[in-house]
């Protein structure tokens, strides 16, 4: 299928989730991509066997978390976290970093920007 | 609680279902790929194969026309096999033996043609 | 009155050959939390869909996981077809059915295998890797190699399977199904395997369909969704229903996949009876355009999604697979707190864990 997604701005993100969840609609994946200086998190939604597409273009910066909603989510947010940098606000479970990766991993292996430093010693923040 | 019982008896009269191995090998299939093989006298290292192959474990020098294909790197999809113009690379049924060394196939063209493995 | 300690599970653990972790709090004998940990066979697959050209990725996404590779293949052409626009020949299509099956029973029969195996059924899993076995010769036969068969190529597939191919495909697959039939009253009725999975890990239709569950994990629910039936490949030619169980507990899971198992003898005898003569494979010439494309299709988990962004180049922008197991572990995780630390390897191996396909 030919993706048509729709753009939302990140403060409408939340209400037009609850949309889809209200709407009786299965959350599928969250697929994010590295634009030039920022982020695309691209969200799928099923309902039946017809897949529904949102966008939102961050910064990688507080991105409200939707595992509130869909408690699914976590999973897929944890590992955008962990792989791209992109920071959550309000995780259901925060994996705090080892969910994908380990404590001597690369920090944020497929973003082509690196947004979140390790501190001495310690693991991710 | 006897539902395993049928197989129980039916494998008791049969014969085993694994083979000796060392001592009696199973007849590989027609189209079985073992492992790879060049005829270095009929390739003409136009480079096709290096540039197909997914792994990356063939380099082709025309220059000095040497042909070198690394066997643990190759994953046997044999592409390079289907692209060959000259229909001089081959996929042999049998594998390659195990070795305790890893090793590079080089394969040279002289004009009177030797071949030399490293 | 009793104090929680924390057991490891994993990533070694006798059950489980692939490597998953999990931090189980356990109160006395019970489960009451689960933190799972991967990325122990994290590769890097999807970056490296920006450094090969969308050719040379077809036999990297085969590699994703060994025992469903022919339809991460099949899904990655056919999202990389959808792109360009290819239509491949229906033979192709029927050819990709076949394959696709095959890997679904002889997928399905590992599974039952390490099943029982985690319980310590050792004669059921010797019984069902026996089985197995001949789906694997009929795999080698047919391609060439046992597991990674690398057949399907963007616009079409690469081997064919001739007429007494055919016929003797039918002649193995008749003693697959005679041979089945003995194992089936054992998984179903066996008090030892009604012991171990009969109420334990019940996940309801509304915990499933809201966690997001795929394939078997769903279909055990009563969630009735099967991506085969959208039609891609051959299957809209051919005649099946998706099977359904209501109860959600392992059991249900269990009847689901030994069922899956006799529908695809079926929907490989129905192909096989079907399929056209004609070419296997169209020529692509040039590159996908720039654009997006989600293609989905049914694996022997669940649902896989590939999401591939193209920019007109031969090499892909980005390459995202959602495998079915991903999208079990929330389920997994809910099913885990009660449990009893006994049942923990039934459950996680009752969502047929596939730790290579998680991590990519």
């Amino acid at each position: 299928m030919i993706v048509n997604s729709r753009e939302v701005e990140i403060s409408n993100l939340k209400s037009e989730v609850k949309k889809y969840h209200d709407g009786g609609y299965r959350f599928v994946t969250e697929t994010c991509l590295n634009l030039e200086d920022k982020f695309k998190i691209i969200y799928t939604f099923a309902i039946g066997y017809d897949l529904e597409n949102i966008h939102i273009i961050t910064d990688g910066k507080n991105v409200p978390s939707v595992s509130d909603i869909y408690s699914c989510a976590l999973a897929v947010e944890n590992e955008i976290k962990e792989l791209f940098g992109v920071e959550f606000d309000g995780l259901a479970v925060d994996f705090g970093g080892d969910f994908m990766l380990g404590e001597s991993s690369p920090i944020s292996p497929q973003a082509d920007i690196e947004i979140i430093r390790r501190e001495k010693g310690g693991k991710n923040e | 609680m006897l539902d395993m019982l049928k197989s129980v008896f039916s494998n008791l009269s049969r014969k085993p279902v694994t083979r000796m191995y060392p001592y009696e090998e199973r007849k590989p299939f027609d189209i079985n790929r073992g492992h790879l093989e060049n005829n270095i006298d009929e390739c003409i290292f136009c480079g096709m194969c290096q540039r197909v192959c997914p792994s990356n474990c063939i380099k082709v020098d025309r220059k000095t026309s040497v042909w070198e294909y690394n066997p643990f790197e190759c994953v046997l999809c044999g592409v390079c096999v289907e692209k060959c113009p000259k229909k001089c690379l081959k996929l042999d049924v049998h594998y390659r033996s195990c070795t305790d060394k890893k090793y590079n196939i080089h394969l040279e063209k002289h004009d009177d043609s030797e071949k030399a493995g490293a | 009155m009793s104090d929680k300690s924390t057991i490891p599970f994993g990533p070694q653990h006798p059950v489980l050959p692939e490597p998953i972790h999990l931090k189980l709090v356990v109160e006395d004998e019970k489960v009451v939390e689960a933190y799972p940990a991967f990325g122990f066979v994290h590769r890097g697959l999807e970056t490296l869909a920006q450094k090969k050209d969308f050719n040379q990725m077809v036999y990297v996404v085969e590699r994703v996981c060994g025992i469903c590779s022919c339809m991460h293949g099949q899904d990655y052409c056919e999202a990389i077809e959808e792109l360009m626009g290819v239509q491949v020949p229906v033979r192709a299509e029927y050819l990709r059915t076949i394959w696709a099956e095959l890997h679904r029973i002889h997928s399905h029969l590992l599974w039952l295998g390490l099943f029982a195996d985690a319980f310590g059924f050792e004669n059921l899993f010797m019984q069902t890797w026996k089985i197995r076995e001949k789906i694997m010769d009929i795999l080698e036969a047919t391609s060439g190699n046992r597991v990674i068969i690398s057949v399907n190529i963007v616009g079409g597939v690469r081997k064919d399977i001739n007429s007494e191919q055919a016929k003797w495909i039918l002649k193995e697959l008749d003693d697959v199904e005679e041979q089945l039939k003995d194992i089936n009253d054992v998984v179903m009725n066996n008090y030892t395997v009604k012991e171990r999975t009969v109420g334990i890990g019940v996940l309801t239709k509304e915990e499933a369909y809201e966690l997001g569950a795929t394939g078997p994990m769903a279909k055990g629910s009563g969630v009735d969704l099967d991506l085969r039936t959208t039609g891609y490949a051959a299957y809209k030619y051919l005649d099946f229903e998706p099977i359904v169980e209501k109860d959600g507990d392992s059991y249900a899971r269990n009847l689901v996949r030994m069922r899956e198992i006799f529908q695809s003898i079926d929907l490989i005898r129905q192909a096989l009876s079907k399929m056209p003569e004609g070419d296997i494979n169209v020529p692509v010439k040039g590159n996908p355009p720039a654009g997006e494309v989600i293609s989905r299709l049914e694996q022997s988990r669940g649902e896989v999604v590939y999401y591939i962004k193209s920019n007109g180049t031969k090499f892909l922008d980005r390459l995202r697979i959602r495998t079915p197991t991903f999208a079990n572990i929330p389920a997994l995780l809910k099913i885990l707190p009660g449990s009893q630390l006994q049942d923990v390897p039934v459950l996680i191996l009752t969502i047929d864990p596939c730790i290579s396909c998680t991590e990519r």
